[in-house]
């Protein structure tokens, strides 16, 4: 099973590798962070690591989610509307293995998408490091340091967010029928995720009314918090302001969202009509 | 039957991970900065979604400072909806807050005279009351920037000089010095200013009292001797009659001995 699942990953990733979609988002995203170096000269005092740094996770972070939500649907219905589908489906193959290896595949790219980029960021850090360093010193100001370390974990809570969002694609596309409607619905779920913080913090306030405070508690716990996946700049500036146990604690918690959602979505498929 | 089970066991699954889930977020929390929902209700719509969504915050937090900043130029109050969401969207940032208080405390108070016809159209009462109006405003805008700004004490004393030289109240003035004062990275003349406003609101004794221990332990202790905040200290004991032998002793910082 486990063979049969890694063979449609690798496919999937030698297929998505080929798509023009990756390389145009690889290409704007790296621009993007580039270009962070001569937008720093309209910084108004945010400190010049923080920007580029916020710049570039900002790059990883958007274009990465559109990557995410288009890229599983498209080759999930590229698979479909081609009937190659069908013919994979054929052979001893299940519907549940055919769905974890696309998304396996299309997981893979996420995480060349993801080096790529905070590579690119790091380069960039490390470059400018010792300029900004010099400058703080002259002025008798602590000198910022970039943290290779917490760069890393920040890569890897921003694959495991890429993997959630691409998971929530995968669902919708196995529930729904086209491919616009996935990608809609698919950004939506982003959406719902980046903005659920706000019930959570609602929700810890004490004041509300029960049946309130029951609604954002389902809220809370039907829509993953990617917002908390963002901690990028304090992980790579400031790593001593982030509490001990975050990073492992939102690893676990994408790994159980991960595990449920391609549940549900295996469920899904396995009654879908192709 | 199974189909009952395998609905509870997703339903018991997706609670699980967002138990999880909200368990992260809260240790997380501390170093996502923070956004508050009155902020997000009264700011402009402009690039509000975007920043919240991460990432990129800087960037239109700096976009939207520069619209601000364009129609300040013009004089236009609705800048401050821009300036208000710089703010937002880059909480930690000094320079938003501070001049983000400094045009409404000090600019828009002079545009709505003019307005209303001119410093000779408007009387000095009115002048004065309209100052007090949005120096209180940007006071507020201050205090919302207290729990999140890289340097709160730049704030407070930024506070300081408002209530002084726009509310005319010294003694809110030197609440907040002294709120100043008791921040780490407070500037050196936050605790005399502290003490002159108290003298100027008629506590001079209690000034008296609170400056000197403050000089004695820590202001003196500096290369010049701190001699602004000493002089300071002999006034009080020559106008609160403080007997010779209570006062202070001669310091070397002093350009003439102690009378």
């Amino acid at each position: 099973m486990l063979t049969r699942i890694l063979w449609i990953a690798r496919i999937t990733f030698l297929e998505a590798l080929r798509q023009r979609f990756l390389a145009f988002l690889l290409v704007l995203a790296a621009g993007f962070t580039l270009g962070s170096l001569p937008l720093r000269s309209i910084d108004f005092g945010h400190g010049e690591l923080k920007f580029l740094a916020d710049l570039g996770f900002g790059a990883l972070l958007l274009f990465g989610s559109v990557l995410a939500v288009v890229l599983p649907a498209q080759l999930l219905y590229a698979e479909i509307d081609n009937r190659t589908a069908l013919t994979l489906l054929a052979k001893p193959v299940g519907r549940g293995e055919f769905l974890l290896g696309k998304f396996l595949g299309t997981w893979a790219v996420l995480g060349v998408f993801t080096g790529v980029l905070t590579l690119l960021v790091g380069l960039i850090l490390v470059g400018r490091e010792p300029m900004v360093a010099a400058r703080a010193l002259s002025l008798q100001l602590t000198p910022p340091e970039v943290d290779l370390w917490g760069l890393c974990q920040h890569a890897l809570l921003q694959w495991l967010r890429l993997g959630i969002v691409a998971a929530l694609a995968l669902l919708v596309g196995a529930l729904a029928q086209t491919f616009l409607y996935t990608v809609v619905v698919g950004s939506m779920a982003v959406l719902a995720g980046q903005l659920v913080w706000i019930a959570q913090d609602a929700l810890a306030r004490p004041d509300g009314s029960p049946l309130g405070r029951a609604g954002l508690w389902v809220t809370t716990r039907l829509f993953p918090n990617l917002q908390g996946y963002n901690i990028g700049e304090p992980l790579v500036l400031d790593p001593s302001s982030v509490p001990e146990g975050t990073v492992l604690s939102l690893v676990v918690a994408a790994i159980a969202y991960l595990a449920v959602i391609l549940l549900l979505a295996c469920a899904a498929f396995r009654r879908r009509e192709i | 039957m199974r189909r009952t089970a395998w609905v509870l066991v997703a339903l018991l699954g997706v609670l699980g991970a967002g138990e999880l889930s909200s368990r992260a977020w809260s240790r997380a929390r501390a170093v996502v900065p923070e956004l508050r929902r009155a902020d997000l209700e009264l700011t402009a719509g402009q690039g509000v979604a975007l920043g919240l969504l991460g990432g990129f915050r800087p960037l239109l937090a700096d976009l939207a400072w520069i619209r601000g900043y364009v129609l300040w130029e013009r004089q236009d109050r609705t800048c401050e909806a821009h300036l208000r969401t710089a703010c937002l969207l880059d909480p930690h940032s000094n320079y938003f807050w501070e001049n983000r208080a400094n045009i409404i405390g000090l600019d828009m108070a002079h545009w709505e005279i003019r307005v209303r016809g001119g410093y000779f159209a408007v009387t000095e009462a009115t002048q004065q009351a309209i100052f007090e109006r949005y120096a209180r405003k940007a006071l507020a805008a201050l205090e919302d920037g207290l729990p999140v700004a890289r340097n709160p004490a730049a704030l407070l004393a930024l506070g300081g000089y408002l209530a002084e030289t726009k509310i005319k109240d010294p003694l809110l003035g030197a609440e907040y010095y002294l709120r100043c004062h008791r921040t780490p990275g407070s500037p050196w003349y936050s605790a005399y200013f502290h003490a002159r406003l108290l003298r100027d609101g008629g506590k001079e004794r209690q000034a008296y009292e609170w400056l000197r221990p403050v000089w004695q332990d820590k202001l003196s202790k500096r290369e010049d001797g701190s001699p602004t905040e000493l002089a300071f200290l002999r006034d009080c004991e020559r106008s609160l009659n403080i007997p010779l032998s209570a006062r202070i002793p001669p310091h070397p910082c002093e350009s003439e001995p102690a009378r």
